[in-house]
């Protein structure tokens, strides 16, 4: 399969690069940041806190906040407040009330109250719902964000957001949440195609192939179509009955009700 | 007060076992060896203040690249910010010369359907074929899903496969309906 690589155009190698720098000039950069107590980052610095499915805080505290969010200050409007605001010591407790809103009711909330924030569900697999998949925040006078994980279903989520009350800074914060049905899964720590679907290295199995391995294990299957990076004539999905068993397999993904989605096509990934 | 020596400790292992690997992706995107060596120096000053968030084991390098993209990307902003403990270096990495290579065709071919593509495409494909990056790597790097990484990798090079016009020639598709399975 020709996979086209920019290796060649590599400006440097790794051999010129282990040579550039002086061991005394390596030396001196490391001492000089060392010497240096550990001050926090200027406000404008952006800090990039990536959390996937480590649990933050034990599960006693997520359920004393389950506990407390009877709605401190409910937003004015017709429609049920997505999330709800708790005052508890120095930080406000934000939790999820409703985890299928749209995330635009989440940051409208949130900017009520002054606060550029900015909180996503994904669907994703059941042992990471309720988790945090990605955070990101800034450095803020007022201290950091914590988050509360818990669990995560349809119509319900336990999870929670601590933001300092004066907190002012950006956040972005990403919770995993079960799927619906018909959604795929938006995260996964796969590394090589058709690793979700227990098939790594899919890519290179012919459509008959892979079909016959899934068969055996009685995945039901579908299928989407490329071709030279287009759709055509299937945007939708195309029918089994079209697709060739001899065809290239590019990626196989699994769904949320644990069919395998076949990426294939007339040719092999580009 | 002075930092404890184990935090100093897991400084120095970060810093040696990442010096070179952040030193080449930041010189790859830079035009001048002063700002390699400011870029490096903020990377790993963050490195020092943000110690704790660093993960530990195989995350530690993609966590590293993420800070130093994040540094790269303000330092285009014009957000520079110059610190006096990157004299020696500057001066050592001004040395770089890039020499115009005496390139054949195709690598010329590549280097114009590569300069053509998307900043987003450019730094996957770049990632993966200059720090040769996995795609879990890269996920950590660009704070997005595996999957996410996978589709723009796999774009991006289909992108550069039609730009030179190698792709490869289309099996011939059978006519006959393959053995059915409900869609």
């Amino acid at each position: 399969m020709t996979k086209i690589s920019i290796s060649r155009l590599n400006p440097v190698t790794d051999n010129e690069i282990a040579v550039l720098v002086s061991t005394e000039a390596r030396d001196e950069l490391a001492e000089h940041i060392t010497a240096a107590t550990p001050e926090p980052a200027p406000r404008s610095w952006w800090c990039r806190r990536l959390i996937v499915g480590i649990p933050l805080m034990g599960v006693a505290t997520a359920a004393a906040v389950v506990a407390f969010s009877s709605g401190w200050v409910g937003p004015q409007r017709a429609e049920a407040a997505a999330l709800s605001f708790q005052r508890e010591g120095g930080y406000l407790v934000v939790r999820v009330q409703d985890p299928n809103a749209d995330p635009e009711r989440y940051r409208e909330e949130f900017q009520q109250r002054g606060m550029d924030i900015h909180l996503k569900l994904a669907p994703t697999s059941p042992d990471k719902a309720g988790k945090v998949l990605f955070m990101e925040d800034r450095d803020d006078p007022a201290g950091r964000l914590e988050v509360v994980e818990g669990s995560c279903g349809e119509r319900a989520c336990s999870v929670a957001v601590k933001v300092p009350v004066s907190y002012r800074s950006y956040a972005s914060i990403v919770f995993g949440r079960a799927v619906e049905q018909g959604e795929m899964y938006d995260t996964g720590a796969d590394d090589e195609p058709g690793e979700g679907i227990g098939l790594p290295g899919i890519d290179k199995y012919t459509v008959a192939e892979a079909v016959a391995i899934l068969r055996a294990r009685n995945v039901p299957i579908e299928y989407r179509y490329q071709y030279r990076g287009s759709d055509r004539p299937y945007p939708n999905g195309i029918p089994a009955d079209k697709v060739d068993p001899d065809w290239y397999i590019h990626e196989g993904l699994r769904g949320s009700e644990n069919q395998a989605i076949l990426f294939v096509g007339p040719e092999p990934e580009g | 007060m002075r930092p404890p020596d184990n935090r100093r400790r897991r400084f120095e292992e970060l810093y040696q076992a990442n010096h070179d690997p952040v030193l080449g992706y930041v010189v790859r995107r830079t035009a001048n060896g002063h700002d390699a060596a400011d870029i490096l120096a903020e990377t790993f000053m963050t490195v020092w203040r943000r110690l704790d968030d660093v993960p530990a084991g195989e995350k530690a390098r993609p966590w590293l690249f993420g800070v130093a993209r994040r540094v790269l990307a303000n330092h285009r902003r014009g957000e520079r910010r110059h610190t006096a403990l990157t004299a020696r270096l500057a001066s050592e990495l001004s040395a770089i010369q890039r020499q115009p290579r005496k390139e054949s065709a195709d690598v010329d071919a590549l280097a114009k359907a590569f300069a053509e593509l998307s900043d987003g495409y450019r730094e996957v494909l770049s990632l993966a074929d200059w720090e040769g990056m996995s795609i879990a790597e890269i996920a950590v790097v660009l704070g997005c899903s595996a999957n996410a990484v996978r589709i723009r990798l796999h774009r991006a090079r289909r992108r550069l496969a039609r730009a030179l016009s190698v792709d490869p020639p289309r099996r011939a598709a059978r006519a006959q309906v393959p053995e059915g399975d409900s869609a």
